[in-house]
């Protein structure tokens, strides 16, 4: 396993509004090696409300401030430089052999390159390049570089002229942004996580929102342990708070505390054995469903296949073999997705109809499931986890998953850069991607039987397919 | 004329009728024109539809009219239609008959109709289920649009024959077009129905809406014949074609009938004794008699003499003073009596307004005070005369409020009322105006980049972008947005094989269909709902900075809280109801201009179109009585920064020595002898008022409000060096709208010559109906009528 660093961001309108113990939950969430405070001017405030939160052994690194860090680091076995002003950047080739390996990436940390985007004049700027590449001096320097700009969006990645440049989350935590940290990794990939300012601290818990939390804090709960530890009385004397969703608080707070899935309901899951999926595409706006993976059996004995296309110019071909191996083998089975009203369901629909329309009845007809939807948004069930994530509630329920050193948005990443250039050097490392993918089905049965474990009754002979259900849930994704 | 004997005395159905019978008559009648009647041109059905249909239609309604029967042939040729006629002459009969027509040669056959508004779509839903099955054909239409509920959505999109939709929805529908594979797929005819309505930032949306339209049509092999349907412009050919992108067959020729009418043109009497030769704008404002409460009058006169009456205002508040002061005027009319009036708006509750409908078309009511409300479609049966409070911004429009009067075969009488304006007292001088041919044409600004540049993130996620698509997206300007955003990190791959969106999901839904900017300020209301479209930054700054207050449908609202630095700005507005306005007061600069064309005029003379950099600071206000146009409080700083505009503009340049001549004709003095404010006050007051007259009137020549322009006007510009005058689109990126005012100078600088010496305001300021402008951020000053005079003479002369 290759050695990697983690960099939690944070942009200062984020710190400076959370309080200590949502901060902290952040903190523990991503247990980071580096915080990296964003923004433009100095922000003693932040910085000196986080350096409150942190241990010794974090470094706190923030570039616009009056007296910041520099120079090389070595963290986690990942080399960085710190380089908050140009000086720094023309100091590479004194640290190259002295402090950095050149045979091994490195990560220049900095706050010196933003973003432009002129619409008026349709171009795009990288300010502050020229000073910045004019400083570095590419030509003599020995080793590779990944470049890390905390004035850049955390999703931002592009190569400028052979310079690669990855965004350090400017607004991390703030309106709406999640939260973001990067794993920098000694192979020279980075890969970004993500969680919502809602789904830490007390805002985590089912039927607690911004006013609830604080309303809460002010009654002395301030973490979730302290909620799943008190008797619900104590919070349903709270004003505002009947005995109802005092129940729901304490309940999810316990399904956190203890890692148990909490039932809501004595709605049955479905009948029929679940046959699971998952699917990889080519981003958020997918126009490819390259890899199908489906476990046709348990969490621990199923049997894995996947359906798989290293071709991009067929791109209907994985989900017509699936379609063909389901409607032959499985058909009055329940297909089972995690969040897949949200995503995989409607994708292999749309690519249903864009690459073998033949198939849409037949899609029509399945009975789909989703999990997430029945537990989460239908509040059948209280899932735990830090976050309702897939792989999140699975670690909780005790599933161990390899790592493959994978996260969604780079495995669709490999493929998009596989799709513009099919060369050697670009082909992605298909076993890799479907063990990955294999670790996401086998982690969703986990889920999957655990939910079926907690019911409060045990399901009875219905009729297998339920139309209107999946009405329904179609209504619920409908435009 | 006909040849009907005049009506008698009481009934004042006649504009010399209202002439000899109005009590406070004081040469108020500028101008009185008398519309003859036309009878209808018709065609048989069976000259242009299949004999099945034809007789159907035969039966059901009649002939065709021959604008119709035209435009149904071109459509059968291949051809892709739009029909310019007047309101009410049955263009809806024309794509309706096309439907019909498809469906029988195909069953499955598909048809998606565009309104501008969710009523409308609403209303014709009806009918054409009603139209459809009196013909006797299984054709069902469906509305599908915000208001459509998600357990419908997908069992209208997989059954309905004709979906019925608007713009701001289908924006949003391209980004699931797969849902609608089957729809696409058979869709054979698409109707753009009040195409003439898309101009200005909102048609510029709407355009490239459509391009992404017809771009995933034909991903699923389909090319649908366009309808647009359009009132008449003046350049129908041209606005289908920048809508659309296709070329089209105009069919004008309207013949429907059209009923006898009068139009009285109407000049509230003004208070001279009041004014001085320096006057300024408020004590013009001052003098004239209110225009509402002279209509008001008129309207009572018309009501006590048994002649129904529609009043139409500009604004909510107006329509209720408008019933007020209506009765008033009634019980001190000589023959005074009680006059039953009530006033019409969207602001009052469904049943009040169903309730005003009802009596007034069963003659309960002598009158009735609206705002546009009424314009379009409800009905309310007809009257025997309306009455238009000001000219109501277009052509179309003022056809639209003069259309309502009139019943059968007897007379019918409309009034203009005109205000203080430049445009109002323009059309009292030349009413051949609205009477003639020359309309205003409608204006899409396709070169608009942040616009353009939004709906090539929509059409990449819609489907990869390939080089083919540079036919859909003008060419090599899609491959420089592509690398901006490939740039920006929103777009991946290359053109040469796919270009695919990677930004975050449905970048349709970050688009506003009414603001170009990237920076949109919401706008909430404190205490109630408000339905108001984001506010591009300019014009927030402008209008809506905090304190200010303005009008929206007619009711006004005061800013109280202007939110900038977070990433959703906002405005906070809460609903006011004081006898104020804002006066905002500006610096200007323009810089770093870039002409893209140049007309040489030659003596120093030079007409130039580009781009450059406006900026401008909008630095205090203050509020001002309506009535006595006093300061109602101190100036106040806006607490705004300066902004900067990158956008189109259009400049005259003038030689040097034009200073020179103009002041020795006006003073009489050698120029050396006059003191640098004289110069200011004088040459600089002439170049001003050509730049405030050419806005003011531009409107005559395009679909627009005078707002979505800005002006600038210097006796020596750092970057021209010489005198000159800039207009410039009030919109970052542009509107279009400079570049014809570039195109048609001659006309406009023609109608604003007529129009300041025609003016009947004394002294050498001005006044609003010439070249004062209420939006003014130097609180006009200076501004000169002679020297405009003379400004303009030496331009046109070169022109
Ligand atoms: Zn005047
Ligand atoms: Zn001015």
């Amino acid at each position: 396993m290759s050695a990697s660093a983690r960099i939690a961001c944070a942009s200062p309108q984020f710190v400076d509004q959370a309080e200590p113990s949502l901060l902290d939950d952040w903190l523990t969430y991503y247990d980071p090696s580096i915080v990296l405070l964003t923004g433009r001017s100095p922000e003693p405030r932040a910085a000196s409300h986080l350096r409150r939160q942190l241990d010794s052994e974090t470094l706190l690194y923030h570039p616009a401030s009056d007296a910041p860090a520099s120079g090389p680091r070595r963290i986690d076995g990942v080399q960085f430089v710190l380089s908050p002003t140009e000086q720094t950047l023309c100091k590479l080739r004194e640290y190259e052999h002295r402090d950095l390996n050149v045979d091994r990436p490195s990560f220049v940390l900095s706050g010196l390159l933003e973003l432009d985007v002129d619409t008026t004049s349709l171009s795009t700027t990288l300010v502050g390049r020229e000073e910045y590449v004019s400083s570095l001096q590419t030509n003599q320097l020995e080793g590779e570089y990944v470049h890390i700009s905390a004035s850049l969006p955390a999703d931002y990645r592009r190569e400028w002229d052979g310079l690669s440049v990855i965004g350090g989350g400017i607004d991390s935590g703030y309106a709406g942004t999640p939260l973001v940290a990067l794993d920098c990794r000694d192979d020279g990939r980075v890969l970004t996580r993500s969680v919502t300012r809602s789904q830490l601290g007390l805002r985590a818990l089912d039927q607690v929102g911004g006013k609830r939390a604080q309303q809460l804090r002010e009654a002395g709960f301030t973490s979730r342990e302290d909620i799943a530890s008190t008797s619900t009385s104590s919070l349903s004397d709270l004003p505002g708070l009947g005995q109802t969703i005092a129940d729901r608080i304490q309940q999810s707070a316990t399904a956190i505390a203890h890692d148990e899935i909490v039932r809501k309901s004595d709605d049955p899951l479905p009948n029929g054995d679940p046959v699971y999926i998952d699917i990889e595409t080519d981003g958020l706006s997918p126009t490819i469903t390259w890899l199908i993976g489906v476990l046709d059996g348990t969490a621990t004995d199923g049997r894995y296949l996947s359906f798989i296309q290293t071709n991009p110019d067929e791109p209907g071909r994985a989900i017509e073999d699936f379609l063909a191996w389901y409607t032959a083998n499985a058909s009055h089975r329940p297909l089972v997705a995690y969040r897949g009203w949200k995503f995989d369901f409607s994708v292999i629909l749309d690519h249903i109809i864009e690459y073998c329309p033949h198939y849409e009845d037949d899609w029509n007809s399945t009975y789909r499931f989703d999990p997430y939807q029945w537990a989460v948004e239908k509040q059948n069930a209280i899932l735990p986890g830090r976050t309702n994530k897939l792989e999140d509630v699975a670690a909780a329920l005790g599933y161990e998953r390899d790592e493959t050193g994978l996260t969604g948005a780079a495995v669709a990443r490999t493929y998009q850069q596989w799709m513009a250039d099919r060369s050697p050097s670009t082909e992605p490392d298909w076993d890799r991607f479907e063990s990955y993918c294999e670790d996401d089905v086998r982690g969703l049965a986990v889920i999957y039987e655990s939910l079926a474990k907690s019911n409060r009754i045990v399901s009875t002979n219905e009729p297998s397919r339920d139309i209107t259900e999946t009405t329904t849930q179609q209504r619920l994704s409908d435009w | 004329m006909s040849s009907d004997p005049d009506p008698p005395e009481y009934a004042p159905i006649t504009a010399r009728g209202l002439e000899r019978t109005f009590p406070q008559y004081e040469g108020q009648l500028q101008h009185a024109e008398s519309v003859s009647a036309q009878a209808g041109a018709y065609v048989d059905p069976h000259e242009v539809l299949g004999a099945g249909l034809a007789d159907s239609i035969s039966e059901s309604v009649g002939d065709l009219y021959t604008h119709q029967a035209s435009a149904l042939r071109h459509l059968a040729d291949g051809d892709d239609v739009c029909v310019a006629t007047s309101t009410s002459s049955g263009k809806t009969y024309v794509y309706a008959l096309q439907i019909a027509r498809n469906y029988l040669a195909d069953p499955d056959s598909t048809a998606l109709l565009v309104y501008p508004t969710k009523a409308l779509s609403r209303d014709q839903e009806q009918e054409l289920n009603e139209f459809f099955s009196t013909l006797g054909l299984n054709i069902s239409v469906r509305v599908y649009d915000g208001d459509t509920p998600q357990n419908r959505r997908k069992q209208i999109r997989e059954t309905a024959d004709v979906i019925i939709t608007n713009f701001v929805g289908i924006n949003v529908y391209l980004a699931h077009h797969t849902r609608w594979h089957t729809f696409w797929a058979n869709c054979d005819l698409l109707a753009i129905d009040e195409s003439h309505t898309y101009t200005g930032v909102h048609g510029m949306h709407v355009a490239w809406t459509i391009r992404r339209l017809r771009r995933i049509l034909e991903h699923y092999d389909s090319d649908p014949q366009i309808v647009c349907t359009s009132a008449t412009i003046g350049n129908p050919s041209e606005h289908s074609r920048r809508l659309t992108g296709k070329s089209f067959t105009v069919v004008d020729e309207d013949g429907s009938p059209r009923g006898k009418r009068d139009i009285a043109f109407w000049k509230p009497p003004v208070d001279d004794g009041l004014l001085g030769p320096d006057a300024d704008f408020e004590e013009f404002q001052q003098a004239q008699t209110n225009p509402v409460r002279e209509a008001s009058s008129v309207l009572a006169h018309l009501g006590l003499n048994g002649t129904q009456t529609l009043m139409f205002t500009r604004s909510r508040k107006n329509a209720e003073l408008g019933a007020k002061y209506a009765s008033n005027a009634a019980s001190s009319h000589p023959n005074s009596g009680y006059l039953s009036v009530e006033p019409y708006h969207a602001g009052l509750g469904k049943e009040t307004r169903r309730g005003t409908e009802y009596q007034f078309k069963s003659e309960q009511l002598d009158g009735v005070t609206s705002t546009n409300a009424l314009e379009l479609g409800i009905d309310i049966g007809s009257m025997d005369a309306t009455i238009l409070t000001g000219y109501p911004g277009t052509r179309q429009s003022f056809w639209q409020q003069i259309g309502r009067s009139g019943r059968g075969d007897s007379d019918a009488l409309s009034v203009f009322v005109a205000r203080a304006d430049a445009i109002d007292q323009y059309i009292l001088d030349d009413p051949a105006y609205v009477l003639g041919d020359a309309i205003e044409d409608a204006v899409i600004g396709l070169e608009n980049n942040p616009v353009y540049a939004q709906h090539i993130l929509c059409a990449a996620q819609e489907h990869p972008l390939t080089a083919a698509d540079r036919e859909w997206f003008d060419g090599d300007r899609l491959d420089r947005a592509v690398e901006m955003w490939i740039d920006a990190g929103k777009l991946a791959g290359d053109l040469s094989r796919s270009v695919r969106y990677t930004g975050s999901p449905r970048p349709q839904s970050d688009i506003s269909m009414y603001t170009s900017s990237d920076i949109q300020f919401d706008v909430r209301c404190q205490d109630r709902d408000i339905d108001m479209e984001p506010i591009d930054r300019e014009r927030a700054y402008r209008d809506h900075h905090e304190g200010a207050l303005f009008l929206h449908n007619g009711v006004q609202y005061e800013v109280v809280d202007f939110v900038e630095d977070v990433p959703n700005p906002s405005i906070t507005v809460e609903e006011v109801r004081t006898n104020e306005y804002t006066e905002t007061i500006s610096e200007k600069t323009v810089r770093n201009i870039d002409p893209e064309a140049t007309r040489e005029l030659g003596n120093g003379y030079q007409l130039s179109w580009g781009t450059g950099t406006v900026e401008i600071h909008y630095t205090h206000f203050r509020r001002k009585d309506i009535n006595s146009g006093s300061a109602t409080q101190p100036l106040r700083p806006t607490g705004l920064p300066p902004i900067e505009l990158n956008t189109q503009l259009m400049w005259i340049e003038t030689p040097p020595s034009l200073q020179d001549d103009v002041l020795r004709e006006i003073t009489g003095e050698d120029s050396s002898t006059l003191t640098d404010s004289d110069v200011m006050e004088v040459f600089g007051g002439g170049l001003h008022g050509a730049e405030h007259g050419m806005i003011k009137l531009t409107p005559l020549e395009l679909r627009m409000d005078k707002s979505d322009l800005g002006g600038l006007s210097t006796i020596a510009h750092p970057e021209t060096g010489v005198p000159t005058w800039f207009i410039h689109d009030a919109v970052e990126g542009g509107l279009g709208f400079t570049k014809r005012i570039f195109d048609q100078t001659a006309t406009i600088a023609e109608r604003t010559r007529e129009r300041v010496s025609q003016c009947d305001c004394n002294g050498t300021s001005g006044c609003p109906a010439c070249i004062m402008d209420s939006q003014c951020g130097n609180q006009n000053r200076f501004l000169h009528t002679d020297a405009t005079l003379l400004v303009l003479d030496n331009l046109i002369n070169q022109l």
